[in-house]
């Protein structure tokens, strides 16, 4: 369960996000969307604790971001919009330094790595320097990183940048999946075909605010009465 | 020429962007880099004042032996500007991803070569260069120079000098570059190595301060005239020669003879610098192409080393195993690192190794504290130069990579006592093992031995404290050459604060040190309780330094990471 009360974030005098309010529930697939500038990554950056709210609170499984950070870390597997890797590690030195930071046992992490790498067919590049990663690799590698603690909350900013179709393909899958298994997704993409195709719920964001909040049954119902396709209703919302 | 001008425009207009930019870590390292600049400026310009009137005023030296001094000092300070721009114009020429932006465009690799030149050559030089003018004002001061002197020595005397020191530190590099295709670039930058230590030992064999001063004292009480016939003919032909020959004449009134030594500098200066934009157009992006497949060789041969593999079952609790075994991997498979790491662990035996036979004994008191003084600061010294070569960058260089830690369960306190540790551990085991190398000749005073421990594990404690915090405030996390983040103005102000810490050490140990060898030597009165009270100040000192820098550090890490 992921909660947003009240959240505030500003730069100065710039209010990148603003009084945002939200719940997203367990086994939820939450699509954050809204133009370039309207303050996604940076209310995801809150919530993997890498910004500050200037206010309000963020809290993951009852767990505040701020006050608690540890624990709620703990349960948050986060993917960012820029898969950035140590360089000078291989893909499989990666994991394993991720896996540590979340305090997995070696055996287990070893398990846990071999599968991924079989499921997102990463295959030899897994003994790699990442520096020689295409974008695709990268991204595979950072999702796996955010999967191998089993996380109960998973933090997506732009999932699917680079990877080609039959890796957007396991992508979408594994999600699935998780929200299966109860996780709560929240994610962040500009990608309209992948929300349509994987959000139980949406969020439009625009300068900061909410401006759109509810079932994908209801936007569904929306776009129906226009000329049908989700792209012009999203365009109309954030005129 | 209009292209380059053009990107050259642009560069300036974010260089004033960044200078100017109004948060608090911009304003506060703008404030503290005017006053720490200005302070060693003027200290410098004082100092050379001073010591010019005391040559020729009080011990009448004349001023021949005084040029003599200055063409030595100049020949360190060319070395200097030489080494800091290859050091630099590795990153710049070899390792920057503008190089890999310009290289998609339509400019020709002359252009780009000469772009990144003038790049490295102003990023590297500029310290330098503004302590000299500031040694310049200090000299022409004492000889009532005109001010239009003053222009007249920075046009064609300093950058001239300052252009050949780097010209010829690029033409180092493209050298080393090229031809680490045919032999390991390793044994390349060792026999470079070797030759500079070779050429700075023939120099002042050669030149010999000492004989120098005795062979001049002959002729006392008449030493204000010209000995020329006493330089060796080899110096003749160097630029800090031609520097000194100019400044003496100046000064002895022969303007049009003085002039013929600016003659030669600018001669030499255009012939080196078309020699190097001649190599740089044939050999640049051949040599860029090289640097590839060095980085490719260099991580094959050190993936060998794998006892700290992150895929080998951890020996310590998981998060710490991890971070020191990336912390390792990241600084071991970086070239710019481990190149460095060598060079200066091959300059800190061979000093370790000299100063072990240096005989610190002296008859006098005062001159035996201040030849202690002397090495005592020197050790500190090279603490402080590593300290800011490597923990200054030390959180800078997790670059944008950053993320996966600071978003992981880790507690921030974690990440900074681990980066603290693994530098400080060898931090201090360097100085403690310059104090039992230094006091070799001085072993039969066991309480000096014991002081100066002291005083080098506070100095390290501070100074790996402070460069840590310093590095974490003005950390730039998009800046991934470690190389370029050590020599930046951030790192330049740190390391003047360090010289500063420096200086309170002398200041706090200089008297009781001179009155522990005064009883020692000439039985005077000394109550030891002094020497240890001013030890124990100085290790409050350094805790309050250097726990404050950590502490400013962890202030950083919990700053909005983006």
């Amino acid at each position: 369960m992921i909660t947003l009360r009240h959240v505030t974030k500003s730069f100065g005098s710039f209010i990148a996000v603003d009084d945002l309010s939200l719940d997203v529930k367990p086994g939820e697939l939450f699509g954050f969307l809204g133009p370039n500038g309207a303050g996604k990554t940076t209310t995801i950056k809150m919530m993997a604790g890498l910004y500050s709210p200037t206010s309000g609170t963020i809290s993951i499984n009852g767990y505040d971001v701020q006050k608690h950070p540890i624990e709620a870390k703990m349960i948050i597997g986060y993917i960012p919009d820029q898969p950035f890797l140590y360089e000078k590690l291989t893909g499989r030195e990666f994991l394993y330094f991720s896996a540590g930071l979340y305090k997995i046992s070696h055996d287990i992490a070893t398990t846990r790595i071999n599968e991924f790498v079989d499921i997102f067919e990463i295959g030899t590049w897994i003994d790699q320097r990442t520096e020689y990663y295409s974008q695709g690799m990268r991204q595979r590698i950072v999702i796996v990183s955010a999967l191998l603690h089993h996380p109960r909350a998973l933090i997506i900013d732009e999932p699917m940048v680079g990877l080609d179709p039959r890796s957007a393909h396991i992508v979408k899958e594994v999600f699935r999946q998780k929200t299966q298994e109860g996780i709560t997704v929240f994610m962040s993409t500009h990608s309209l075909p992948v929300v349509e195709e994987l959000c139980t719920r949406i969020g439009i964001i625009k300068e900061g605010k909410m401006i759109f909040l509810d079932t994908a049954l209801v936007f569904d119902a929306m776009k129906r009465k226009g000329d049908g396709k989700f792209e012009s209703l999203f365009l109309e919302l954030t005129k | 020429m209009k292209l380059i001008l053009h990107i050259a425009v642009f560069k300036f207009r974010s260089l004033f962007k960044i200078l100017f930019q109004w948060s608090v870590p911009a304003v506060v390292k703008n404030i503290t880099s005017v006053l720490v600049f200005g302070a060693f400026a003027y200290s410098a310009y004082y100092f050379t004042r001073t010591s010019v009137d005391y040559l020729l005023d009080t011990a009448k030296l004349g001023s021949f032996l005084l040029h003599r001094f200055l063409s030595m000092i100049l020949f360190v300070y060319f070395l200097s500007i030489n080494v800091g721009n290859m050091i630099v114009s590795y990153a710049t020429l070899y390792r920057s991803s503008e190089v890999q932006y310009y290289l998609t465009k339509p400019i020709s690799h002359g252009q780009l070569f000469i772009l990144k030149f003038f790049d490295n050559f102003f990023y590297s030089s500029t310290a330098f260069f503004l302590i000299a003018i500031a040694v310049v004002l200090g000299y022409g001061s004492h000889f009532n120079v005109h001010w239009t002197y003053y222009i007249q020595v920075m046009v064609f005397m300093l950058i001239p000098f300052m252009l050949i020191a780097g010209c010829l530190a690029v033409i180092f590099l493209l050298l080393i570059m090229q031809f680490s295709a045919y032999i390991s670039a390793k044994k390349i930058i060792i026999i470079l190595l070797l030759l500079y230590i070779v050429s700075l030992y023939v120099y002042f064999s050669l030149t010999s301060p000492l004989k120098l001063v005795a062979a001049v004292l002959q002729h006392y009480p008449q030493l204000d005239q010209y000995f020329g016939y006493l330089d060796p003919p080899v110096t003749k032909y160097l630029p800090n020669y031609w520097i000194a020959e100019s400044l003496y004449w100046h000064m002895q009134g022969n303007a049009s003879y003085a002039a013929s030594f600016n003659v030669l500098l600018l001669i030499a200066t255009i012939f080196i610098f078309s020699l190097m934009m001649f190599i740089g157009k044939s050999f640049f992006y051949r040599s860029w192409n090289t640097s590839l497949n060095m980085q490719n060789r260099t991580s094959l041969f050190i993936q060998h080393l794998r006892w700290f593999s992150l895929t080998k079952p951890p020996l310590l609790p998981p998060q710490v195993s991890v971070l020191l075994r990336k912390e390792i991997a990241q600084f071991i498979r970086e070239p710019s690192q481990w190149i460095h790491l060598a060079i200066i662990s091959l300059l800190t035996l061979t000093f370790l190794a000299s100063i072990s036979h240096i005989d610190l004994k002296q008859n006098m008191p005062f001159l035996q504290t201040v030849s202690y003084m002397v090495v005592l600061l020197f050790n500190a010294f090279l603490v402080a130069s590593i300290a800011l070569r490597f923990v200054f960058p030390s959180i800078s260089v997790e670059g944008p990579e950053f993320w996966s830690v600071l978003s992981a369960p880790v507690r921030r306190k974690k990440i900074l006592f681990m980066k603290f540790s693994l530098w400080f551990i060898p931090v201090v085991i360097l100085s403690e093992l310059l104090v039992i190398f230094s006091h070799m000749s001085l072993m039969a005073y066991p309480s000096l031995v014991i002081v100066a421990s002291l005083i080098m594990l506070g100095t390290a404690y501070a100074l790996v404290g402070l460069n840590l915090g310093a590095g974490g405030y003005f950390s730039d996390y998009r800046e991934r050459n470690p190389i370029r983040v050590a020599s930046s103005q951030s790192a330049t102000i740190t390391f003047l604060l360090s010289i500063v810490y420096l200086t309170i050490m002398v200041s706090l140990t200089f008297v009781p040190l001179n009155g522990f060898f005064s009883f020692i030597l000439r039985n005077v009165p000394f109550d030891a309780g002094f020497l240890y009270a001013a030890t124990t100040l100085f290790l409050a000192l350094s805790v309050v330094i250097g726990s404050g820098g950590a502490l400013v550090a962890m202030k950083s890490l919990s700053r909005d990471f983006s």
